[in-house]
């Protein structure tokens, strides 16, 4: 007990460093306890979102069983009975029984529809007319006021309806209802309320089910098969992460009373009842989720708290050596061993079993703090389990660092001990054997790492961010080992040069190469802080990327082209002349595969695209989709001339046809009936829309040919014309230029055709294919006989050996096309995996008609675009209907394990900086005052207190300098092995490629910072010199 | 316990050699063969100037130290043969050191009461008897580390008497205060071998302080040099028939110098040769 007392006594009376350490304690239990509370908030968070997102039928447990074939008894007492046992865990609610008979009704109007029993049925339906059911009837029923107003039935009323075996039942409507929140909790389970829902082809359409009481339906049960079942619904808010097993097995038990049932039920051909749920589903998602969460928040506390440990060992040996005098007065006065040791640890002892429940406390008020910022919303934190053991440990980390600091001044012996007055320093040779282990184990470490496919091997491996740590502890051992070499040297350099400051500061760090220890400290911090900022950015970066693949770009209108607007991409040149805040885009995410067209001229600026995407460049990709075709030949006005030179042709009549693509894509046939030979012209009037625009799809050039009894023409036709045209605009006729241009046309390939420039007009050679009889079609080379395109991975691995080279899709139109696949990424914007992308204009000039329902207009927007982009589409007649802006994605993504675990090794990165920097500090203030003898006499040699200030401030300097670049290095090439195992999203088979890159600028800034902490602390214990070497301290030193 | 007599101390022919403390220094032999006896109950002040080795003496008293050579015996406990365990339980119940400097005997944050307490051990008397005796009871409540040098050895004296310790060893316990407080100091000192009839050895350089014993032995160069006793000084003939001279001698007789050694009756006259007289 005086032992006890004057170890009281003894930390009042070095308040100061008695603060130090329950400081330091209390810092180190933090950092080590604030892990599994904050990950027990995470658990609690994902969970949540897990139950949240979860439909009714995954999370509840649907117990259900078909009455047929009817073996009399109690069908349901089996369901009751498994739905019972569910029912027994506290997790869920009182099952909710409900009969089901498949029935149609038989009224004005034929309805599929059911006539059900559910338990408290009137507490979740709102009677229109009449009343609800009640008593034990077996007669009565309410039905919707949609079916009664379909079926012409009123309160009173008999409904008529035969079930699916043909017994024909008869109820009387005793009320009308509307369902309460049919979609809500109560309702969704059971699918009873279809009117008005389109129903499947061979029978009525369906409409809502009417209720009838339990009896009604139990009393029929020998006649009318029915589905009787009982949900047992999860109380999700009452779930906490620690309920999961008992959750587990609840469902197991559930499954284990359905096998005894089917065991018991043998051969017997009875039914039995089947267990529906997929809670254990939704429960191994959260698992996969929190596991990566919980590894890196693991590794990030663990990293926090073995640097507070080994702060707080340091902290907690200088308190034990600095009792070195009372040791060895308590050896003098012949105290027990154990005694002394005892009296040796109590204080640091007594100092960290205090601070662990403050540090515990504030842990918890941390994590309370700071969880609604870094989970995004508000979480019930506890206290788990984990936080105390871990408490302990840390205690007990505590107890052993001060044992062992205490083992070797108690061992000392006596004589020795009052002589030095404190324990003899460690052993070099101990301290090197100490350094090799250490170097040894981080580079074991690292190969480990490697080895085991944790670094760099592409899969998320929360363990990879171990080895920036490795790479600095290894890195700092060796820089410290070869620090007396090269100080030595300096010490010899600047003995005689004017730099006094300079020499002792170099002098001080070779005399005392264990304070030069301080460099590891800050070297891990630093290093730990590096990787910490570049996963965060990575993590924030690789999220926002994905919130723009998922939107298409950072800004997507859906817009709707008012009239005479037939090319998007004119109204967006016009309103976004400088080509890069905005792109049009038609995407048809209805069709298989889905179809996105993009203006390639312009995506580069405005569309999500990741470089790891696909493996050409942007540009060259870009080019491949949009290039090689002839712009089509416009036709704009009322009538078209062609002037018809025909030199060569069978003996029957010569048919030209022409065929008009409209505006909106429609063709227009114009035939010109018979050619005459020779030359002579021929008017055709246009569609009337073609004032604004058509151009010429197509010219067939066909004569009638004899066939012979199996259809091919007993001679193969030739004709061999030039045709030229103008057209009528404005009043007068205006040449067609174009239209004469030979590489404006191509055959089709159903005969041979060759066509080249004349004089007068295109000139056409076609001929008759012997076989079947066709003839060629001329083809505006403008259209695309496929579209080049860029397939999605999930899409190109649906074809044989990813030969995606025809891969059938829909057009705009609807129409089949087939898509070349030109290139193959791993995703594309707005369709992810699963879709191709094509060229605007390439996927309109194959439309064959106007765009399909399902096509939808829309306009990208980069995030450098101008606000008032609407009112200039507005001003080209293109009106904005809906926004989507890819941040509305980023809160989901954000709200993830492993986007949690990136806040908090974040804040533990600041918080080891913060660490080691107040530690190194702290040690150097021990320092400085240990040395006030010495920098007092140095005062008065005549070393003015600016040079030892100046020396201090070097010294301080050097060693956070030094740290400070290993540590940067270290993070830096730590940070390269791991950021590509770093985890940045749960599902990784979805979304565009990691973007892994380090955040240069946001470094360079944690690197000046660092520097200006790192100058001020320096200059803050440079200050102290000059209390320190005050002339008193001499005469106090020699007391 | 505060009841015990004092105890014998014998040395015989003890030498004792302090490791070189660094690269490229030799050995340091700080006695040569010290020869001492002191009977139990005695007070006796060892006299010498710095480094003769009279704190070596004592340190080998305290069991602090082991002798290089030679013997050292506390009573019948032979300092040099006994195991670190046992010699641990010499200092805490058959002897007992009061250190040069004041602070270094006491636990600066502990109470007067506290710090005898701590000395004297779980089977100690009360401390605040002792105090009282030692008329220290002003003292007893007040904070080591408040106290005055004198003050602080004072109740440095008494915690090295709460533990029982038959021999009381200080080594030079007034240096480091003013003359009030060596007063109060040997006044105690004083008390304490003649109320509690303890053999106090006081390791001094001081001669007005070596005067309050009754005997004083000087060292030099690591061998008893002389004795005195009630005021007259001996020269001391070793147990090897060596004899040093007084260092005024020493001076008029340089080392290599040859004396002729003649008995006459009782006297014992040395006298330079002939030649060298000359």
């Amino acid at each position: 007990m005086l032992i006890l007392r004057l170890a009281g006594r003894a930390i009042r009376w070095r308040a100061a460093a008695s603060a130090t350490v329950f400081a330091v304690a209390v810092l180190a239990i933090l950092a080590a306890t604030v892990g599994p509370i904050y990950l027990h908030a995470v658990d609690e968070t994902v969970l949540a979102r897990h139950l949240q997102d979860a439909t009714v039928f995954q999370r509840d447990i649907l117990v259900s069983r078909d009455s047929e074939p009817y073996r009399g008894g109690d069908p349901g007492a089996d369901v009751r009975a498994v739905a019972g046992e569910v029912a027994q865990d506290r997790l869920f609610a009182p099952p909710l029984s409900e009969d089901e008979a498949d029935v149609v009704f038989g009224g004005a109007q034929r309805f599929s529809s059911q006539i059900a029993s559910i338990d408290d049925l009137c507490a979740h339906l709102r009677i229109v007319t009449g009343r609800c059911l009640s008593g034990p009837s077996t007669d009565q029923t309410l039905i919707s006021a949609a079916t009664a107003a379909a079926e012409h039935l009123t309160v009173g009323s008999t409904l008529a309806s035969r079930t699916t075996t043909g017994v024909a039942i008869r109820l009387r409507v005793v009320g009308l209802y509307r369902p309460v929140a049919p979609s809500g909790a109560f309702w969704e389970r059971w699918d009873l309320f279809q009117f008005g829902q389109r129903g499947s082809d061979n029978a009525p359409p369906p409409a809502d089910a009417a209720f009838v009481t339990p009896t009604a339906l139990s009393s029929r049960l020998q006649r009318v098969p029915q589905t009787l079942s009982a949900n047992v619904a999860l109380r999700s808010g009452a779930v906490g992460y620690d309920d999961i097993g008992e959750l587990r097995a609840t469902v197991a038990r559930a499954n284990a009373a359905v096998a005894h049932l089917t065991y018991q039920a043998g051969t017997t051909g009875a039914s039995v009842p089947s267990v529906t749920t997929s809670l254990p589903t939704v429960l191994d998602q959260t698992a996969t989720e929190t596991s990566l969460a919980r590894t890196l928040v693991t590794v990030a506390t663990a990293q926090l708290a073995l640097l507070a440990m080994f702060v707080l060992y340091a902290v907690v040996a200088n308190t034990a050596t600095a009792q070195g005098p009372e040791v060895a007065l308590a050896k003098l006065r012949g105290r027990p061993t154990g005694s002394v040791l005892v009296q040796s640890v109590a204080q640091p002892v007594a100092l960290v079993v205090i601070a662990a429940p403050v540090a515990a406390l504030l842990a918890w008020i941390a994590v309370r703090l700071l969880a609604p910022r870094l989970l995004g919303h508000a979480v019930d934190v506890t206290f788990p389990p984990a936080a105390y053991g871990i408490a302990a440990l840390a205690v007990l980390g505590g107890v052993l660092a001060a044992v062992v600091a205490a083992r070797r001044i108690v061992m000392t012996p006596v004589g020795a001990l009052m002589r030095l007055g404190a324990a003899p320093p460690a052993s070099p040779l101990g301290l090197l054997v100490a350094d090799a282990t250490a170097v040894t184990l981080a580079v074991a470490g690292l190969i480990e790492l490697e080895a085991g496919g944790v670094l760099d091997s592409g899969k998320p491996n929360p363990l990879s961010v171990l080895a920036p740590t490795l790479v600095a502890i290894a890195a700092a051992v060796v820089i410290m080992r070869l620090l007396p070499f090269l100080t030595r040297r300096l010490v010899r350099w600047t003995r005689d040069s004017p730099r006094l400051a300079t020499f002792l500061a170099v002098r001080q760090l070779l005399r005392r190469p264990a304070e030069t220890r301080a460099i590891l400290l800050v070297a891990v911090a630093v290093s730990i802080a590096v990787v910490a900022v570049s996963i965060w950015a990575e993590g924030g970066h690789n999220r926002s990327l994905r919130a723009v693949n998922m939107a298409g770009a950072d800004t997507v209108l859906i817009v709707r082209p008012g009239a005479g607007v037939e090319d998007l991409r004119t109204a967006v040149d016009r309103a976004d002349p400088g080509g890069h805040a905005m792109a049009a885009a038609y995407t048809d995410v209805d069709q298989q595969p889905p179809l996105i067209a993009v203006d390639t001229a312009r995506f580069a600026s405005v569309g999500a695209w990741v470089p790891g995407n696909a493996s050409p460049s942007l540009p060259s990709l870009l080019q491949r989709l949009g290039d090689g075709r002839p712009a089509p030949v416009a036709v704009t006005g009322t009538e078209l001339r062609l002037r018809v030179e025909v030199i060569r042709h069978p003996s029957r009549p010569v048919h030209l046809a022409v065929t008009l693509a409209e505006p909106d894509h429609r063709q227009a046939v114009r035939t010109v009936a018979p050619v005459a030979p020779g030359t002579a012209s021929y008017d055709i009037s246009l569609p009337p829309t073609c004032v604004s625009g058509c151009s010429v799809s197509a010219l067939d050039l066909t004569a009638d040919t004899p066939l012979d009894p199996f259809g091919s023409p007993r001679h193969a036709g030739e004709i061999d014309a030039v045709i030229g045209a103008s057209v009528r605009s404005h009043g007068g006729w205006q040449p067609l230029p174009s239209f004469g241009e030979g590489s404006r046309w191509h055959g089709d390939g159903k005969g041979p055709a060759a066509i080249a420039t004349a004089s007068t007009g295109v000139s056409l050679d076609v001929r008759q294919n012997p076989a079947t009889a066709t003839w060629p079609t001329v083809v505006s080379a403008a259209i695309p006989t496929t579209l080049p395109a860029v397939i999605a991975s999930a899409t190109a691995a649906l074809y044989r050996g990813n030969d995606i080279h025809s891969v059938v899709a829909l057009g705009l139109d609807g129409q089949v096309v087939s898509a070349d696949g030109v290139f193959r990424s791993v995703t594309l914007p707005q369709v992810d995996r699963n879709g191709i992308m094509v060229d605007f204009g390439t996927a309109l000039a194959a439309m064959d008609g106007p765009a399909a329902d399902t096509t939808q207009y829309q306009v990208w927007l980069s995030p450098s675009a101008p606000s008032d982009m609407a009112a200039r589409l507005a001003r080209q007649h293109v009106y904005v209907t809906r926004a989507i802006h890819s941040s509305t994605y980023r809160p989901a993504l954000d709200d993830s394990g492993p986007a949690f675990a990136d806040a908090l090794f974040l804040l533990a990165a600041l918080a080891a900086v913060v660490l080691a920097v107040g530690a190194t500090a702290l040690g150097r203030v021990v320092s400085i005052r240990r040395r006030a003898y010495e920098l007092a006499a140095l005062e008065a040699v005549g070393i003015s207190p600016r040079t030892l200030r100046r020396a201090t401030a070097v010294e301080q300097g050097s060693i956070f300098g030094i740290g400070l670049l290993v540590g940067l290095a270290a993070g830096v090439a730590g940070a390269r092995l791991a950021l590509p195992s770093t985890p940045v999203f749960v599902d990784t088979s979805t979304g565009p490629p990691l973007v892994v890159g380090l955040p240069w600028a946001l470094l360079a800034a944690l690197a000046i910072g660092l520097v200006l902490v790192f100058a001020v602390v320096s200059v803050a214990i440079a200050r102290l010199v000059g209390r320190a070497a005050a002339p008193s301290q001499l005469r106090g030193a020699q007391q | 316990m505060t009841g015990s007599a004092g105890v014998g101390v014998r040395c015989d022919g003890v030498v004792h050699i302090y490791p070189a403390s660094g690269e490229g220094l030799d050995d340091v032999v700080a006695l040569r063969g010290i020869d001492l006896d002191i009977d139990p109950g005695e007070f006796v002040a060892l006299l010498g100037p710095s480094g003769s080795g009279k704190s070596t003496v004592l340190g080998l008293l305290a069991g602090v130290l082991r002798p290089s050579a030679g013997r050292v015996l506390i009573g019948a406990h032979d300092i040099g043969r006994m195991a670190p365990r046992a010699l641990a339980r010499l200092r805490g119940s058959v002897v007992a050191l009061v250190l040069q400097n004041p602070a270094r005997n006491l636990l600066a944050y502990a109470t007067a009461r506290q710090n005898v307490a701590f000395a004297a051990g779980p089977s100690s008397a009360s401390s605040g008897e002792l105090l009282e005796r030692l008329g220290l009871t002003a003292l007893a409540d007040r904070v080591a580390g408040q106290l005055s040098g004198g003050e602080q050895q004072c109740v440095a004296i008494a915690a090295a008497l709460s533990s029982g310790a038959q021999l009381v060893l200080a080594d030079e316990p007034t240096s480091q205060l003013d003359a009030a407080g060596r007063e109060r100091v040997m006044e105690l000192l004083a008390q304490v071998h003649a109320d509690f009839g303890r053999t106090v050895v006081l390791v001094t350089h001081d001669l007005s302080v070596a005067a309050r014993s009754a005997r004083t032995v000087t060292i030099r160069d690591g061998r008893v040099g002389s004795e005195g006793v009630h005021g007259r000084d001996y020269a001391v003939v070793g147990r090897d028939g060596s004899l040093q001279l007084p260092p005024e001698l020493c001076e008029e007789f340089p080392p290599g110098t040859l004396l002729e050694v003649r008995r006459d009756g009782r006297d014992v006259t040395l006298r330079p040769r002939a030649e060298e007289s000359r």
